[in-house]
């Protein structure tokens, strides 16, 4: 259990506590949670996430923008509104 | 054909489409993917859904998800068809190897049987019993082209019926 100084405790990594090996592109919810209000992807100092588990979310964020399910910027949430039905 | 490899394909197809020019559109795909000796296990329609930004101006797409297996120039050739087609506005086909691998009988069978309908990838799961079964009773696994053949009429009738 690593401390890092006055931030206090480490988060664990919730795809490893979750024991989660492929992350789904197509899980719109999930990945919503790892992009912020620019729809910029978060860092691992932000949401925790352990270096493995932040590439392959990387790609599945990015996958899920090619094909418009994400937005790249916040232009496209603010002109088309967040498409969370 | 041992070297088939497993892919899932996700179509965004214009959202204008007549219903008769969406069926040709799937046909279409259907056949990017047979031409090149691949095998279709389950398309799905996800439908009508917002865009989260506009492309080509359309602010809806229409989704379709394929659950497929490919021999290697099999993904080349479908990509290049795509993209030669207006009505799809984003495509995307990814390996799947962390899915777990078909046996070879169960690539037999579906290779042998019609296209599958719009069920998804638990049918797979669910038939698999059967080619065990088929297989157990005639001794060992691995020289079951022949036990497995006869079973392939009787399967292949229930995914036609199930249609």
């Amino acid at each position: 259990m690593a401390f890092y100084g006055r931030r206090g405790r480490r988060k664990a990594c919730q795809f490893c506590v979750d024991k989660i090996t492929y992350i789904d592109y197509k899980n719109v919810d999930l990945l919503r949670r790892y992009i912020d209000e620019h729809a910029k992807i978060q860092p691992r100092r932000k949401t925790g996430t352990c270096a493995k588990h932040q590439r392959r979310l990387a790609t599945a964020i990015k996958r899920a923008r090619h094909l418009a399910l994400l937005p790249f910027t916040a232009d496209h949430i603010r002109l088309y509104g967040d498409s969370s039905e | 054909m041992d070297d088939l490899r497993r892919y899932e394909l996700y179509v965004v197809l214009r959202p204008d489409l007549e219903d008769e020019e969406l069926d040709a559109a799937v046909e279409r795909l259907n056949g990017f993917i047979t031409a090149c000796d691949g095998i279709i296990l389950s398309v799905e329609h996800r439908g009508r859904r917002r865009l989260a930004y506009p492309i080509k101006h359309h602010l809806e797409g229409y989704d379709l998800l394929y659950d497929l297996l490919l021999p290697p120039p099999g993904p080349a050739f479908v990509e290049h068809q795509m993209r030669l087609r207006e009505e799809i506005l984003r495509h995307l086909l990814v390996r799947r190897d962390d899915l777990p691998p078909l046996t070879p009988e169960e690539i037999a069978r579906r290779r042998a049987g019609a296209v599958p309908g719009t069920d998804d990838a638990g049918e797979i799961v669910a038939e698999s019993p059967q080619s065990v079964e088929s297989e157990g009773a005639s001794g060992e696994g691995t020289d079951g082209a022949q036990p497995s053949a006869p079973a392939d009429e009787p399967s292949a009738a229930t995914t036609q019926a199930e249609e």
